[in-house]
C-alpha cells in the first residue's frame, strides 16, 4: 500500500452484528475530516464464520469490491502486519457514502446465533 | 488503480465446467488471477482441550497473603526434624497455599461449574504431589536451614510457579466444543483462457476448502492486455473427489483501472 509521505493517518471503524445466514447491508459515510481512504480490512469476532462469506463494497459510489468476494481475502489475522493486510485503496473521503453488503454463508456450521464484524478503514488526512 | 473482476461457478455432482464469461469493459490489462474453491458441508462440533493462559501472578498473591508470611514463620521455628517439618507442612501451610490459589485463580471465559472443576483439580494436584516435590526434589528442609524469612517465604512461592507450571496441562486447560473444520482435498484442475487462445492458468490444481490466504498473497501475476468485449473461458476437470458436496469455485481477475 502506497502512503502518501508526510500524511496523517487515520482510522475508521465501521462495526455491525451478522445473524447467521442472513445478509447485512451497510450504509453510511466517511468522516468529514478524512480526505482520502487508502486501504480497507476486516475483522470476524468469529473466525469461524469466514468460509464462505462473501461481501461487496462502494466507497465514494464506486464499486472497490465486486459482488461475491471473499471475506476471508481481506481479513486481517494474527500472524499478519496491518500494512500488509490492508487492500490498497484510493477513493475520497470528506462525507463519502459507504455501502457494504455482507452475506453469511455459516448456516450450516455450528456457531452462535450472531457475530459481530468490523471493517477498518484506513484514512489518510492531508498535512496543511 | 488495481480492480477486481469475480466469477462464480458451481459443480454438482463432480461435473466438469466450461464456461465463457464476458469481462468487463474496463477491464485492459489482466494483472493477476487466483481461484479459490468451496465444497459446503455439514460438519460437527468435537470437544477439544483448550489450555488456559497460565495465572504467573499468582507467585504476588502468595506473597501478598499475611496468613501465609506468617505460617513460614512459625514454620521456622518447628523445624526440628524433616518429619515433622513435613507434617507442619501438610497440616498448616499447604491448605493455606491451596486455599490462596482457589480463590484467586479465576478465568472470565469459564462458567462457574467449570470453574468448580478448576478449583478441584488445583485442590487434588496440590494435595496430592505438591508436598513430595517440595521435600524429595526441592530438597525444602535440607534448604531451608540456610535460609532468612523473607527468603524461605520466597523460595516456597517460587517452587509453587514453578511446580503449577509442570502441571500446567493437566490444571489449567478446559473442554470447549469446536466446530470441525472441513478437511482441504484437491478437487481438480482448472484451466482459464482468454478469447479462447491465450492461457492464464494451464491445469492449475484447485484444493478444495483449503485456508485463504490474504488477496495479495492468492493473486497470481500475469501480464494480458486485451481487446474491448474480450471473455474468459473457465475449463474445470474434477477429479470425483468432491462426492455429494456442491462445489464453488469463484475466479478473481485483477486488472488495471484507469
Amino acid at each position: 500500500m502506497e502512503a502518501t509521505k508526510n500524511n496523517i493517518k487515520k482510522l475508521q471503524v465501521v462495526k455491525f452484528e451478522v445473524k447467521k445466514g442472513e445478509t447485512f447491508e451497510f450504509n453510511g459515510n466517511t468522516k468529514t475530516e478524512h480526505d482520502r481512504i487508502k486501504g480497507i480490512f476486516l475483522r470476524l469476532s468469529n473466525s469461524q464464520a469466514l468460509q464462505g462469506a462473501t461481501l461487496r463494497v462502494w466507497v465514494d459510489d464506486t464499486e472497490i469490491i465486486p459482488d461475491d468476494t471473499e471475506v476471508a481475502l481481506l481479513h486481517h489475522s494474527d500472524d499478519m502486519s496491518l500494512k500488509d493486510v490492508a487492500f490498497p485503496l484510493d477513493e475520497k473521503a470528506k462525507n463519502s457514502p459507504v455501502r457494504i453488503i455482507y452475506k453469511d454463508d455459516s448456516d450450516n456450521l455450528a456457531l452462535a446465533d450472531s457475530y459481530f464484524v468490523r471493517v477498518y478503514l484506513l484514512a489518510e488526512v492531508d498535512r496543511k | 488503480m488495481k480492480r477486481y473482476f469475480v466469477i462464480t461457478h458451481e459443480s454438482k455432482d463432480n461435473e466438469h465446467l466450461n464456461v465463457q464469461d464476458l469481462l468487463p469493459a474496463s477491464c485492459k490489462l489482466i494483472t493477476g488471477v487466483a481461484v479459490n474453491a468451496i465444497a459446503k458441508q455439514d460438519t460437527e462440533l468435537e470437544e477439544i482441550i483448550e489450555p488456559l493462559a497460565f495465572p504467573q501472578a499468582l507467585i504476588t498473591d502468595l506473597l501478598q497473603d499475611e496468613s501465609i508470611t506468617k505460617l513460614f514463620y512459625s514454620y521456622l521455628r518447628t523445624r526440628l526434624s524433616e518429619a515433622e517439618s513435613r507434617d507442619f507442612f501438610e497440616s498448616d501451610i499447604l491448605p493455606e497455599i491451596i486455599r490462596i490459589l482457589s480463590d484467586n485463580i479465576k478465568y472470565t471465559c469459564l462458567n462457574d461449574t467449570e470453574q468448580q472443576e478448576l478449583e478441584q483439580r488445583i485442590i487434588n494436584t496440590f494435595n496430592t504431589e505438591f508436598t513430595d516435590y517440595l521435600f524429595n526434589e526441592v530438597k525444602l528442609y535440607e534448604q531451608g536451614k540456610y535460609l532468612i524469612n523473607f527468603d524461605f517465604a520466597d523460595l516456597i512461592a517460587q517452587e509453587t510457579l514453578a511446580f503449577a507450571y509442570l502441571k500446567r496441562e493437566d490444571v489449567f486447560s478446559h473442554l470447549q466444543q469446536e466446530y470441525k473444520q472441513a478437511k482441504p482435498y484437491e478437487c481438480g484442475n482448472i484451466s482459464l483462457l482468454v478469447n479462447g487462445n491465450s492461457f492464464l492458468l494451464r491445469d492449475y490444481i484447485v484444493t478444495a476448502n483449503r485456508k485463504l490466504r490474504h488477496m495479495s498473497k492468492e493473486i497470481i501475476p500475469c501480464h494480458e492486455p486485451l481487446e474491448v468485449n474480450s471473455n474468459i473461458h473457465s475449463v474445470f476437470k474434477s477429479n470425483k473427489n468432491s462426492g455429494d458436496n456442491i462445489l464453488t469455485i469463484r475466479i478473481y481477475i485483477q486488472y488495471e483501472h484507469k
